[in-house]
Formats: C-alpha cells, structure tokens, sequence
C-alpha cells in the first residue's frame, strides 16, 4: 500500500512537470538579458553584441556540415539584404564545434557578409543554452531575448515575429 | 530482543562507515584536467539519455567540456560554473541539486521520509506493542488496529514528501536571473543597464539614473552607462553636469554613436555649434542604430546646427562689412564654408543681392574656387529670372570646368537642368553626384528634401 501510494505521488510530479522538450524549447535565457557574444570573427575583427544594441538581432548558431544549416542559409542571406538599409535588423553567426577553415569556405560558397564568430563561440553557445544545430535567438533592440528557434530559420518568419512584437509593444 | 538491537545498530554502524569513507575516499582533482573530468561528471548531457557531459560524445557535451575547460584555466569556482550552465541549460543539467533555498528540500525530504518510516518500524517493533511480538498475544481486532495505524502513518509521511517533491520540482524549473528564489543573484553592469532601460520605460527618471550610476560603481568605464547617466542628467536640465559623463563616454570610446549625438545636443543647447558639428559629423562617419536617426531628426539636430552656423558665419560678415574699409577676404579667418553659409543665410532672409556680392568678393582672392563658382551660380539660378538663370548655369559650368567631381556643381547644375527641362542632362550630373566617394551630407538632404531624384527619375544608390 505505501509502495503504491508513492508511486502514484510520483506519477503525478512526473505528469504534471513540464516536458524536457517544452523545457528545452522555451529556455531560461528567453526574456533576460541576452547573454554576452564577445570573440573574433573570420575576418579576423573584433566583435560585441552589445555593439549591435538599438537594432533587432538574429545570433544564429550553426555548423558547416549540418544540412538543415545549410538549407536555412539563404534564408539568412535573404533576411540581411531585406533590412541592410534601413540597417534594423542584422545577423551574427556563431561556429557550433567547428573550424575557423570550414566556415570561412561555407561562406564563401554560400554568401552572407555579416559577422562569423569563431573565436569566444564556445562560450556563447553555452552561454545560450545550444543544444543543437541550427538554432537561432532573436534579440530585441533593448537587449532582451525574446524568441528561440530550434532548427532552421525563414526571412519571412523572422519579420512576422518582429512585426508581431513591434505591434505588441506599440499597444497601449 | 537485545541480540535484535545489536544488530540494528550494527547494520547503522556499517552503513555510516561506507557513506563516510565513500564522502573523503577520492578526494580532490589534483589537477585541472581532473577538475573538469569530475565537473563534467557532475553534469547531464542536454540532448542524452542517462549520459553525462564527460561519458557523451555528442557536438553540444564537446562544446560544453571545452568552456568548462576553459572555465576551470581561469580559475572559476565550481559554483560559478554550475551557475553558468544552470542558467543557460536549466537545473536539468546539475546531477547535484542546489543545497540552498527550496531545491534543499531534494536532500532534506529524502531524510525526513526516512526518518520518519524508520520511527513507524521502531513503534511497530517496540516489545509489547509490535505485531510480529507474539501473535497470540493480542487480540486480532487489536493487531489489526495497529497495522493500519502504521500503514497510515507510512502513507502521510510518503506524501507530504510526495507532495514537497512536486513543489520542488515545480519551482526549480522556473529559476530566473531576477526571481530565483535558489542559487546566486549575480549583478553586472549590463544588468544594471538593463534595469535602468526597465525604469526609463516606466517612467522613473530616478530609478534609471540610480541604476546607471550602479553600474558606474561597477564598472567605471562602461560607455553605455557613462553616455545615457550624461544624457539623463542634460533632460534634467543639468547641461553642465552632463557635460562630464559625455565627455568621459567619448574618451572611452570615440565611435560610440549615442555619445556623439547626445554631446552633440548638449552642444547645441549650450549655444556651442561648432562643437556641435564637429560631434554631428563624426556621428555621419559612424553606423548609427534607427533610434539614433530618429532621435536626430526629432531633435532638427542638423538643422539647428546648420542655423547656428549660418548666424555664426553671418555675424562675422557683417561685422567685416561693417568695417570702414573691408579687407581683402584672403587676409580674413573666415573660411570659404563660412562665406558660402553667410550667403546662404542672405539668401534665405531675401537679400540676394547682398549674397551675390559676398561671393564676388570671396571671387576676388579665390577666382578660381569651384565651391564658391557654383555657389554664386545656385543664387543666380533660383534668382526666378531669365537672364541671371543663363548667368548662373555659366558660373556653374565655370565651377565643373575647374573641378568636373566638384559635388555642389554637379548637384546645383542638376536642379538647373531639371529646372529648364533637361532630364537627361540634370540625370547625368545626379548620377555623376551619385559615384562620388565622398557626398555632403547637406546635399544630400538637398536632394531628398527638393525631390530632385523622383523629378528626375534618377535611381538611388542606396537601394
């Protein structure tokens, strides 16, 4: 009889807690202070998130090799161009485990011309919690996260939540 | 019943004896590699089933270990990489919970439950009341009674434990930086940053400046704050006590566009528009974020920079003129901006004539000079007369003629051409315009502001 009652009770701390993928979706970082993107890029300049504060930012945690990064890429490509002028919006890409060689020739290959950090990328990649890649965090001109995208990223995706938020913030 | 105690006690003996020897056994990392192989021990890996950081080879538990090591030969505390991981990964991660605040009840429950099972076993074995005593002994109904009493004992104590558990659970999933009931709050001057924005949103000019001035005390170099504590204390109408705080943001970091904007304000209202310019053009050479843009136009930034140069350059003109016999304007410190800005400025008031001999007499010492050619030529062409608009598009020939890249040629010929009906030719000079390296940012503002390129039908470079 007690074996079976605290089985129940942990039945029920089980069913009751969050998921580990709701849990995982959600992240602790979201609505804080994002975390500091601090390090060297492949041109070999330095970089600061903080730089970037007063513009909506995508810190975009990727892999050379991963397929559905590459799939997502001009994607990014796309968002970049759309808000280089009015100059609101912009990208920065962190290596996820690997090298400053590989990335440097995907870039090539692929296009984008905004910031690749790959020097300080672990410890931003930590600091956002990463647990896999693509993986994207929105930053919102006042320095908060305010949205994650596990997996690969749309331009028109990325407007949509910035126009949701923008709206959101204007209503009184 | 003796030989059952010293058995008891026996059993409890050995079983602190291997906690204890377990505890001191192994002993610290005597190495930093050691170090991070026991702390990736400590630590669950994100994506795994029942792998830690140190047995996974997935990507993530590889960039996990190198920051731990990373970490470690910097010589962090162990509670302040738990901290790190924590608060990026959740209190999923930590194989050892917190020892502190609500999630201290992991460690404690375990102990009152089995403490509290251990004295519903003794109060059953107690010589005379136990059931396994003598079952003859007692009455059926009465055995009975004290097996259910023992069962509901067992069953409260499991489930307020149960139900502790559950609270625990709960409310260590949600730890946040600014409402974690567990672990440590650290402060940062970004933090402090952070909060001061929060204030200034509601309102509370006080509360921002105290939290700059936090994060001053924390890190006395951090621009952001030292330019946004100055910037608060100018809309309190302290320009003088703002003056330091811009100043010092500045000095740390020269390209920091809010600095240079917000000094340049202060500039302005301190009646100092040489200064101001001087911030305003290092603004244009830098990458300003929106907000710094429309913070520019709100404040006509430009343009009351522009009217106090005008006034600046105007005053010394006239004081010139005044003179009985003027000087030749080569042995003047007026500067050729300074005249064409005067004569912009008698222009503007509706003395034309006066601005065209201003600039005849620049002509004098400088026959030459492209800016100045194309300046009288502008006057002349938005003169509304025939004959001086001929004579203006041959001095704004003459400048070109000098200089073909003179960018006030290309742009003030470009309106003439447009003005007399020729697309072509006032598109040529725009796109001419338009391939320079280097354009004036007021011409620029020229053309925006006059249309000049929808007229045309010129394309803009910028898109």
């Amino acid at each position: 009889m007690p074996l079976a009652v605290a089985v129940a009770v942990l039945v029920v701390v089980l069913a009751t807690r969050d998921s580990a993928v709701e849990r995982n979706a959600s992240s602790p970082i979201l609505g804080g202070l994002a975390p500091p993107v601090v390090g060297v890029t492949t041109a070999g300049e330095s970089f600061d998130l903080d730089q970037w504060r007063g513009r909506w930012v995508i810190v975009n945690f990727f892999q050379s090799t991963c397929v559905p990064c590459i799939i997502e890429h001009p994607e990014l490509v796309a968002f970049s161009e759309r808000h280089a002028v009015a100059g609101d919006a912009r990208v920065v890409s962190v290596t996820f485990d690997d090298t400053a060689e590989n990335v440097r020739r995907f870039f090539e290959v692929n296009g984008g011309d905004w910031p690749v950090l790959v020097e300080g990328a672990s410890e931003a990649a930590v600091a956002y919690g990463v647990t896999g890649v693509p993986e994207s965090y929105l930053v919102a001109p006042s320095g908060v996260v305010v949205w994650k995208q596990l997996g690969g990223v749309t331009a028109d995706g990325i407007d949509d939540v910035i126009a949701q938020l923008t709206a959101a913030s204007a209503t009184p | 019943m003796r030989r059952r105690a010293a058995s008891w006690t026996a059993a409890i003996l050995v079983a602190v004896a291997a906690f204890v020897y377990g505890a001191v056994a192994e002993g610290p990392p005597s190495t930093n590699a050691d170090r991070v192989r026991a702390l990736a021990e400590d630590f669950a890996c994100p994506v795994c089933s029942g792998q830690s950081i140190a047995e996974s080879d997935v990507p993530v538990a590889r960039e996990i270990r190198r920051q731990v090591a990373v970490w470690v030969d910097e010589g962090r505390s162990d509670a302040y990489i738990r901290d790190q991981l924590v608060a990026a990964y959740d209190t999923d991660i930590d194989y050892n919970p917190s020892g502190s605040g609500i999630t201290s009840l992991v460690w404690i429950l375990p102990l009152l439950a089995g403490g509290g099972i251990t004295a519903v076993v003794v109060v059953m074995l107690r010589p005379g009341r136990g059931p396994a005593r003598d079952s003859g002994a007692l009455p059926t109904a009465g055995r009975r009674r004290r097996w259910r009493n023992a069962a509901t004992w067992t069953v409260a104590v499991v489930v307020v434990a149960g139900a502790a558990g559950l609270l625990v659970a709960r409310s260590s999933g949600s730890r946040t930086a600014d409402g974690s009931i567990t672990g440590e709050i650290r402060s940062t001057a970004r933090e402090k940053i952070f909060e001061a924005q929060q204030r200034l949103s509601d309102g509370d000019m006080a509360g921002a400046i105290a939290a700059y001035d936090d994060a001053l005390e924390i890190q006395p170099s951090n621009v952001e704050a030292l330019t946004y504590r100055g910037w608060l204390t100018s809309r309190q109408g302290d320009l003088a006590g703002a003056a330091p705080y811009l100043d010092d943001a500045v000095a740390v970091d020269p390209a920091y566009p809010d600095a240079r904007l917000f000094r340049a304000i202060v500039a302005l209202e301190e009646g100092d528009g040489a200064s101001a310019a001087q911030d305003l053009a290092v603004f244009d050479s830098l990458d300003p974020p929106p907000y710094a843009e429309q913070l520019l136009a709100q404040s006509r930034v430009r343009e009351r920079i522009a009217e106090a140069r005008d006034a600046a350059a105007l005053e010394s003109v006239e004081a010139l003129a005044a003179l009985e016999e003027r000087p030749a304007f080569g042995d003047t410190a007026l500067s050729v901006a300074e005249a064409l800005a005067a004569s912009e400025a008698l222009a503007g008031r509706g003395d034309l004539l006066e601005a065209v001999q201003l600039l005849d007499w620049v002509l004098e010492s400088r026959p030459a000079d492209p800016d100045v050619l194309a300046g009288r030529g502008w006057l002349l062409v938005r003169s509304g007369d025939a004959e001086l608009f001929a004579l203006g598009v041959h001095y704004l020939d003459a400048a070109l003629g000098n200089d073909r890249s003179n960018a006030r040629g290309l742009v003030y010929r470009a309106f003439a051409r447009w003005l007399h009906g020729d697309i072509p030719g006032g598109r040529a000079d725009l796109a001419a315009f338009d391939a320079l390296p280097h354009r004036p940012p007021d011409l620029v503002r020229l053309i925006e502001d006059r249309g000049l390129r929808t007229a045309l039908g010129a394309p803009d470079p910028n898109r």
